[in-house]
């Protein structure tokens, strides 16, 4: 169910000025990326309850886990193992995608089953091997915690509910944007990034990366078969019921192997890559890609600058760490 | 009285309750809802166009990313809450089946177009790829092949031109007989006679399966496109409009319906209202007359109340003018018969008076002796016989009981004195059991023969009050006693005095009679109430008594039972509360006594 965010309409919608570039430059209208937006509107008082509960470890049913112990913020909103390690060190059957940016994302998961962030929060909390707890566990835990309590009064007028905690987490994640210097070169700033990233992005365009990741999130617009020009997962070998992607949530044949396409923003932090964790580098991605998703062989020094590019989607220091304090 | 309050009280409340349910069914259909609604589905109808319009611009190449082809889905389902919440009242109305029909196909149809976009996107990307690397890929291709040395370039050139050309034209004219070109010439390539370095034929098969991957985009595509042309979403979103609007028409009618029931319903109960204020009026009006009248025969009452008090008073009197005449006849005929034998006796002594006088006149005048003699035996003879005849020994016992006649008219007299107390000061001092006595006394010839009296008097102090009142009291509750004794019976009246309490003295009058009947006893101390014939009786009689011990800060009660007889218990206090309306009492008393 899509949880309607208006319903809780917050008087005190502040604006949180993401505006760090008000970059002057005349926007070129016909690149297939587009900027982060200069301004982001939330409830300053959701968004910090939201962070709260995102560190908070008693979301999980042995309290050892937090949303933050899989998505850490300080290093790209992922916990850069192959397969997450959820309670009683529980491993998992697919990399954690980051939560930075994950607002732009048109679903959540690899396969798409959650429509929207709200949707999305209550997954791990309930998944058996992440947190393990349900909400009758989750709030007679927080509710006997009154300064947590007294926030959430604060921020929703029905106070500690299921809801309020999803809605705050959702917000909280929403504020999660990462402006990276190639937002201020696609603003106009050239110098923004160097030129050899500038020709990768040129080749990232030409070689047809850009079919599939595009948008304002550079990804996370889209479906698309993981292996268009070519089997991955015979020559990969091992497969498991995660490899079937979006197939587990339509059942149809034409799923089978189709994953979200993923934003590339921030992609340098986030190794290992792939929904397998299977890429350790970002060198060792952009080759599957060029095999399995273009179809092409391409120069090494290609690559190279395609790698040094995505390196320019990596949000700025001051960025992140504005939007990952606590 | 309280089931009549509790009848109007629900007759109120459902009249109010059906005026309350009225004006609900008038206020049912929420306007601002119904715009919401309609506000939603027009959103939903244009995010609808506007969604195919960036599905073409993506398809045409116009847009260089799929963020306007994917951000419509969050306002849709945004949208699709949103009218789920709004519509929630309109499925549970009439007609809310319709729209609940209309809502399913609805979400059916969007649900088949966000497959068919996604599927679309998908497979636009693809295609846009293989289709803008073939003519590279060619080039590579022959580029490689001339560079390997193998004497191919001629046949592969053509046929990889043929190839590029026809499946960059397959994807604007996705015709049958093209793709049955472009399948023979990837056969042709394929099966080239010339052994290619392995590179290379790897490179020839990825070129094929890039055309391949044309074809099979573009067949996908089309189907897509096919699909989403066809797929009814505006349609399915007019015709919920069209359902929830006729469901608002509906409800407007029902409401329309309801309004004018309620405008009957109103003058209705304005009607009945005005009914009741007439009445009210009219009630007032009849009030206010029977209240004035009311008055009028309170003080006409009041006039015939001491018009009766004082004829009671007479006729109380009359009976005992009646008893006291026959008290006094007896003593008095006595007196009058002694009189009378005295009367006679006179002449007796008239003549021995005369002949005493003669006969000592006879003697001073020194008279012959003869005439003297023969008066002096006259004398004799006459003074023989008058004491011969006892007549001084029976004049005096004539006297003597004559005397006792007089005693005894003139102890009737002090009776009737102190029944009265005429002369005394109004409020005195009074003995209840003296006032017994001397009822009874005056009552005598009531009770006469046929009534055993019995006093069982304990010693009571005197108490304060208006003896004539309270004496005229026992009277009435005396004689209405004795009347009560039927003549068959041999009747007893019992009169008690005792104390009640230690300011209250307690007088009983019982009688064995038959008791009042039950339907005479609720009236008894009516006025005007009788059971004795006309003109027998005032029918004041118990009510004035009744008057009297009120006044006299007492009470009177009764108690009987059918053949047993009747008990009345008076209570007198002992120092009757002087106030000023007691005070006032006796002063109208006096009055009255002065009538
Ligand atoms: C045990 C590790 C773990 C924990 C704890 C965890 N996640 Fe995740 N998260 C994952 C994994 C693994 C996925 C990918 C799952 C999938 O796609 O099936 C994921 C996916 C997501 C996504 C989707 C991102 C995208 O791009 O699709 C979001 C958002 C997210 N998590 C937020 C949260 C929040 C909020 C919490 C806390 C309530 C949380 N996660 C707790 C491991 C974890
Ligand atoms: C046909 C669509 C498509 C094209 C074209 C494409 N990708 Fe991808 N890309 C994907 C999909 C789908 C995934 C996720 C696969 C998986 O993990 O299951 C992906 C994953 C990636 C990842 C790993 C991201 C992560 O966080 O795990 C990188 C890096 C990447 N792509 C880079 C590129 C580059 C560079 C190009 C161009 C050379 C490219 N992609 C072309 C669809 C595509």
């Amino acid at each position: 169910m899509h949880t309607n965010r208006k319903r809780w309409g917050g008087p005190a919608g502040l604006v949180l000025g993401l505006a760090i570039w008000a970059g002057g430059g005349a926007a070129s209208a016909a690149e297939p990326i587009e900027p982060l937006p200069l301004r982001i509107e939330l409830d300053a008082a959701k968004v910090a309850l939201g962070d709260k509960l995102f560190h908070d470890k008693r979301l999980s049913r042995d309290g050892t886990i937090a949303c933050a112990s899989c998505h850490r913020l300080d290093s790209g909103g992922v916990d850069n193992t192959p397969v997450s390690t959820g309670i009683d060190g529980a491993k998992g059957s697919i990399n954690a995608p980051t939560v930075l940016n994950s607002g732009f994302n048109f679903r959540q998961f690899w396969d798409g089953r959650a429509r929207s962030l709200e949707e999305q929060a209550a997954g791990p909390i309930h998944n058996p091997i992440e947190m393990g707890s349900d909400w009758q566990q989750v709030l007679a835990k927080l509710r006997q915690d009154t300064a947590l309590t007294a926030q959430a009064a604060a921020a929703y007028p029905q106070g500690l509910t299921e809801e309020s905690i999803v809605d705050a987490i959702a917000t909280f994640e929403r504020s999660l944007v990462t402006p990276a210097p190639f937002d201020r070169y696609l603003r106009g700033d050239s110098s923004a990034i160097d030129l050899s990233a500038a020709r990768g992005y040129e080749l990232f365009k030409d070689y047809g990366c850009v079919a599939c990741h595009q948008g304002v999130n550079v990804g996370g617009n889209m479906f698309q078969v993981f292996g268009v020009m070519g089997d991955y997962f015979a020559k990969r070998g091992g497969p498991t019921e995660a490899d079937l992607g979006r197939f587990n949530v339509t059942g149809l044949e034409a799923d089978k192997h189709v994953f979200k396409v993923p934003s590339l923003r921030n992609v340098a932090l986030t190794a290992p890559y792939f929904h397998d964790g299977s890429a350790a580098t970002l060198e060792d991605a952009v080759d599957v890609m060029f095999r399995y998703q273009l179809g092409r062989s391409a120069p090494a020094e290609d690559k190279a600058l395609i790698v040094e590019f995505l390196h320019t989607l990596t949000g700025d220091e001051q960025a992140r760490s504005l939007v990952a304090t606590r | 009285m309280s089931k009549n309050k509790i009848l109007g009280f629900a007759v109120a409340a459902s009249l109010i309750t059906v005026l309350i349910v009225l004006v609900a069914l008038t206020r049912s259909v929420d306007l601002d809802a119904h715009n919401r609604i309609v506000g939603t589905l027009r959103e939903m109808k244009q995010l609808d166009a506007e969604w195919n319009t960036e599905v073409l611009r993506s398809k045409t190449g116009f847009s260089e990313n799929y963020d306007a082809v994917a951000r419509p889905l969050a306002r849709l389902a945004e949208l699709e809450s949103q009218l789920d919440e709004q519509s929630v009242g309109l499925l549970e109305r009439d007609g809310g089946k319709a729209v609940a029909q209309a809502l399913a196909s609805y979400r059916e149809s969007i649900r088949q177009k966000i497959d068919a976009v996604e599927h679309f996107k998908s497979q636009n990307a693809i295609l846009r790829n293989s289709s803008r690397y073939l003519p590279t890929a060619a080039q590579e291709l022959a580029d490689g092949v001339v560079t390997s040395g193998v004497m191919a370039d001629a046949q592969i050139r053509p046929l990889l031109g043929d190839l590029v050309n026809r499946a960059l034209s397959y994807i604007l004219a996705p015709e049958q007989s093209r793709r049955e070109l472009i399948e023979g010439g990837l056969l042709a390539l394929r099966g080239m006679p010339i052994a290619l370095p392995a590179d290379l034929a790897e490179q020839l098969e990825l070129f094929a399966s890039h055309v391949e991957t044309v074809l099979r985009q573009q067949d996908a595509g089309d189907r897509i496109l096919g699909e989403l042309a066809t797929l009814p979403t505006a349609e399915r979103i007019d015709a919920l409009t069209d359902a929830v609007a006729a469901q608002h028409n509906h409800s407007l009618l029902a409401q329309q319906q309801a309004r004018q029931w309620l405008i009957a319903y109103s003058v209705l109960l304005l009607l009945v209202l005005a009914w009741l204020a007439s009445r009210l009026i009219g009630s007032f009006r009849l009030l206010r007359r029977s209240n004035a009248s009311l008055q009028k025969a309170h003080a006409e009452l009041k006039e015939s109340q001491v018009y009766m008090v004082q004829s009671e008073k007479m006729s109380a009197l009359g009976q005992m003018v009646a008893g006291i005449a026959h008290e006094i006849n007896t003593p008095l005929a006595y007196v009058k018969g002694t009189v009378d034998v005295m009367h006679e006796q006179i002449d007796g002594l008239t003549a021995l008076l005369g002949s005493c006088l003669r006969f000592t006149r006879l003697m001073r005048d020194q008279a012959d002796k003869a005439a003297i003699r023969e008066e002096f035996m006259q004398l004799e003879a006459l003074a023989k016989k008058t004491a011969q005849d006892t007549v001084l020994e029976e004049m005096d016992a004539l006297l003597e009981s004559s005397s006792g006649g007089i005693t005894q008219i003139s102890e009737i007299v002090v009776n009737l004195k102190n029944f009265s107390r005429l002369d005394r000061a109004k409020v005195s001092e009074f003995d209840v059991r003296e006032g017994l006595e001397s009822t009874l006394l005056l009552a005598k010839n009531l009770l006469k023969n046929k009534v055993t009296i019995e006093k069982e008097f304990d010693d009571v102090p005197q108490i304060s009050c208006s003896p004539s009142q309270i004496n005229q009291v026992f009277l009435n509750i005396i004689s209405n006693a004795a009347q009560a004794i039927p003549d068959d019976r041999d009747g007893t009246l019992t009169l008690r005095t005792s104390r009640a309490g230690d300011d209250r003295v307690r007088i009983e009058i019982q009688d064995n009679g038959g008791g009042i009947p039950a339907d005479v006893l609720p009236k008894i101390f009516d006025p005007f109430f009788t059971t004795k014939d006309v003109g027998k009786g005032t029918g004041m009689g118990l009510s004035i008594s009744y008057k009297i011990i009120q006044q006299h800060a007492g009470h009177i009660e009764v108690d009987t039972e059918a053949d047993v007889g009747t008990v009345f218990t008076i209570e007198l206090p002992i120092h009757p509360p002087v106030d000023d309306s007691d005070a006032a009492v006796f002063d109208d008393d006096d009055m009255l006594l002065a009538a």
